[in-house]
């Protein structure tokens, strides 16, 4: 008797593998609970939030937003591309996705030597403490996400479809805690 | 919607929400708008560029509950 269970979702398979999903969600409750307390303390102490926030430049972190959107775009048409076994695509968008990566990190780099240059350390006041603590540890995600994809750029033509997967799966959840990063710290105090 | 809706989308978002707060800086639904466009386009990028929507019910679950209450707790404890 036929079944139509294969086409339904199972559990322990999301896209990209189990533990790459169990990752995902302990990155995103850290994080979470990380940015979450910021805001407390924003709530006790808003005047300083607020002048701090204002010393942010937010063209920095629009361009970083848009830097890092289009690497998750590329990256998303890469994992298509792999699917549909077209590797000289998937290989190409790989390339673009990791691309975006760099200008992140480096647009990242200019705008640390500005904030330092203008005395704005980790420890100047507690939005820079948040500021620094935060940015650095997403850009460590960062730096471990664009070393995956220089792993799958070179295993390409060798590598399981589950793998890659989840290599885009890790780049994606950076995109992630981005996107709940970049309001917070250069938009709403 | 294919993956270049999603990211024309994503950008439209971010412009949508970097316009409100550079334009109504003194709104006191500044927080809750920003923060919900944000979560928004969260949700756009786990189910579309991470495939989450091919994904079982409990993890789509996890993912919408997280945004949700993300963002319950950041209206709530917002200035």
């Amino acid at each position: 008797m036929e079944t139509d269970a294969p086409l339904r979702p199972r559990l322990l398979e999301p896209p990209g593998g189990f533990f790459i999903w169990m990752l995902v969600v302990l990155e995103l409750a850290t994080f979470g609970v990380a940015l979450i307390a910021l805001v407390i303390c924003a709530r006790n102490d808003p005047e300083t939030y607020h002048q701090s926030r204002l010393l942010l430049d937010p063209r920095y972190g629009v361009a970083n937003t848009v830097f890092f959107l289009t690497s998750g775009y590329f990256m998303a048409e890469s994992v298509r591309h792999f699917h549909q076994s077209d590797r000289p695509r998937a290989r190409r968008c790989l390339w673009l996705a990791i691309a975006g990566g760099l200008a992140f990190l480096g647009l990242k780099g200019v705008e640390y030597a500005d904030k330092i240059s203008d005395g704005q350390t980790l420890g100047s006041d507690p939005f820079f403490t948040w500021y620094w603590l935060l940015t650095v540890f997403h850009l460590m995600h960062v730096l471990v996400g664009l070393v995956i994809l220089g792993v799958l750029l070179r295993r390409l033509s060798t590598i399981k479809s589950e793998d890659f997967e989840a290599g885009g799966v890790f780049w994606h959840m950076c995109d992630l805690i981005w996107l709940l990063l970049f309001p917070l710290l250069y938009l709403i105090f | 919607m294919n993956h270049l809706a999603t990211y024309l989308f994503l950008l439209a978002l971010t412009a949508v929400s970097v316009f409100v707060a550079e334009r109504f800086p003194q709104l006191d639904l500044l927080p809750p708008a920003v923060m919900a466009l944000a979560t928004i386009k969260f949700l756009l990028v786990a189910f579309r560029f991470m495939e989450m929507r091919r994904g079982h019910l409990i993890w789509k679950a996890c993912l919408v509950g997280f945004a949700t209450l993300f963002l319950a707790f950041l209206v709530v404890a917002s200035p």
